[in-house]
């Protein structure tokens, strides 16, 4: 019997009404509910050409089209039993779908509104959380081109800003959302659309897919990186903006600056989740950027972050300040920072309780190296 | 049914505080008396709250999410039912019409929730989906107030998740149109 794989839920009420699936070898198929029986969904399938399924996840084609104008008369029941995570098994129907009494009522739109801009209508299509960026650098001033390390460049730091913001969007929520939204990888946007033609336009969409709701973490972290960009113009403002956000975010948009003032290029991005009717678009430019960086430079410790670390002390050597701490989860190694504590009298073997300032150190590479910096000390 | 969400209560702890004080000056019978007098005030107080705090369904734990507003002004949301005037089966969740389904992509905190639509138009476009055409349905106006519970967008923008408390009642702040 021919299995499919529930993709996302399309519409919600009391119950997925409508959800788009995929079977083993990647066909697409569209699933609405005829009926409930005795507890049990019925939901009637069929295979779909993928381009129409795009358009009526953006609103252009309504469902009943959808279902009717196929190449293939095929069409399927199925019944979730064991839920949406286990393969849905699929009963062939024999008399033709046209004729069936479950069949939606014409004009079911998906989406009222039809989307205006480029990345409500990629959002809507994914029926994922999508983010767009373009930079103007100078070498695309008369070609559409970049240099592979400016691009590189771009990536990691984006990708960093997005990662910091994201762990500071985890922070805030609740024990039980914070353990299923921990990405400890950090793979948080994955690029889908590279340099698509007419500009260096980017799209990325989120790694993972949004709930059955359509809510995404993600758009909790992009909500706090647009904070940054709200007032671009007014570097106090902006200033003040990232005070609240001390700590690595904080640390990654400076740099995040850096760079652009380095690539001699400004920003613009723009992000949407499915249901939104317009994109959120933010930008800086290079001109608005070099006062940026000048005021929060300013700042000292602007990137660091507060770290508490108890274990048992393994290493302290007072010539060159260098420490490593065992804890219960792995070994820190860190340093003291010029002018704190001095590492004499502690003892090997002893167990202490270390208050570190952590800092991001950028490698040759551009990747993230974590230094710790020990700022007191007690037994603990 | 469990009890969720008592609210603060920090101002039983002051009462407390204030009659200590008290009775460290009073006479010894009349300290009794004063306690006994607390006791019954704070055990009266504590079931107005559980009461007022009961959800239609025995939510599990950290249900309503954090995320969820309480309601305490008024609002209209839109929910199909089946019958006019509405009945009390037009209010019943996922979780109690299918009792025994596995919905795994959604949460058991969703599934004991109430669809509703804060735009009516949407209510009619749901009414093209076959699930809805087997019975004759109807746009219901619920009117939300204090004390009506907890709501939540989820999903599509108008599409929203209401946790109604077991003391509100919906039937008296419903008005179904005929579609």
């Amino acid at each position: 019997m021919k299995t499919i794989h529930y993709k996302s839920a399309l519409f919600y009420y009391d119950g997925v009404q409508i959800f788009e699936a995929r079977d083993a070898i990647g066909g697409y198929y569209i699933a609405v509910l005829a009926e409930t029986i005795d507890g049990l969904d019925r939901y009637i399938l069929a295979g779909v050409e993928p381009e129409k399924l795009r358009q009526f996840k953006t609103g252009k084609f309504d469902l009943l089209s959808l279902l009717i104008d196929r190449p293939e008369e095929d069409w399927f029941i199925a019944i979730p039993i064991g839920g949406f995570d286990a393969a849905l098994y699929l009963e062939l129907q024999s008399n033709p779908l046209k004729n069936n009494p479950d069949l939606p009522d014409s004009g079911f739109l998906l989406h009222e509104i039809p989307a205006d801009t480029n990345t409500v209508e990629e959002a809507r299509s994914r029926n994922n959380l999508v983010f767009e960026i373009s930079v103007e650098p100078p070498e695309a001033a008369d070609e559409h081109q970049i240099h592979a390390e400016t691009l590189a460049g771009l990536l990691l730091n984006l990708q960093t800003l997005v990662k910091h913001a994201y762990s500071a969007a985890v922070r805030d929520m609740s024990a039980a959302s914070r353990r299923s939204n921990d990405v400890p990888d950090g793979h948080l946007l994955n690029v889908v659309v590279p340099a698509a033609p007419g500009s260096f336009r980017l799209v990325f969409e989120a790694a993972s897919q949004s709930d059955i709701f359509g809510n995404n973490v993600m758009a909790n972290a992009l909500q706090r990186i647009d904070q940054f960009f709200e007032h671009v113009s007014n570097p106090k403002q902006t200033l003040d903006m990232v005070k609240q956000h001390r700590g690595h975010l904080a640390g990654a948009y400076l740099r995040m600056l850096r760079f652009l003032i380095e690539h001699k290029t400004g920003l613009r991005y723009a992000w949407a989740e499915p249901a939104f009717n317009n994109p959120k678009c933010y930008s800086v430019t290079n001109a608005q950027a070099i006062p940026l960086v000048e005021y929060l430079s300013g700042i000292s410790n602007i990137g660091a972050e507060t770290v508490v670390l108890q274990g048992t002390l393994e290493k302290a050597d007072m010539g060159n300040g260098n420490w490593r701490l065992a804890t219960e989860e792995r070994d820190y190694s860190g340093k003291i920072k010029p002018g704190g504590p001095s590492l004499d009298g502690l003892k090997i073997g002893s167990r202490y309780k270390f208050n570190c300032l952590e800092e991001i150190e950028e490698s040759q590479s551009g990747r993230e190296q974590r230094a710790l910096f020990l700022m007191e000390h007690e037994p603990a | 049914m469990l009890i969720q969400r008592l609210g603060p209560v920090g101002h039983v702890h002051l009462t407390s505080r204030r009659f200590s004080s008290r009775l460290l000056n009073s006479e010894p019978c009349q300290g009794l008396w004063k306690i006994k007098i607390w006791l019954v005030y704070n055990f009266i107080r504590l079931m107005i709250i559980i009461k007022t705090m009961i959800y239609r369904e025995s939510l599990p734990e950290n249900c309503p999410p954090i995320e969820a507003d309480e309601l305490n002004s008024r609002r209209e949301v839109y929910r199909l039912v089946c019958s006019n005037p509405p009945q009390d089966d037009d209010f019943r969740s996922q979780r109690e019409m299918k009792p025994s389904a596995v919905f795994k992509n959604i949460s058991e905190c969703q599934a004991m929730g109430l669809s509703v639509f804060s735009n009516r138009d949407v209510c009619h476009k749901t009414m093209k989906l076959p699930a809805f055409k087997k019975c004759q349905h109807y746009v219901c106006r619920v009117v939300l107030d204090k004390g009506a519970g907890r709501i939540q967008q989820t999903g599509q923008l108008s599409h929203h998740t209401w946790w109604p408390l077991a003391d509100f009642d919906i039937l008296a702040s419903c008005n179904a149109d005929v579609s």
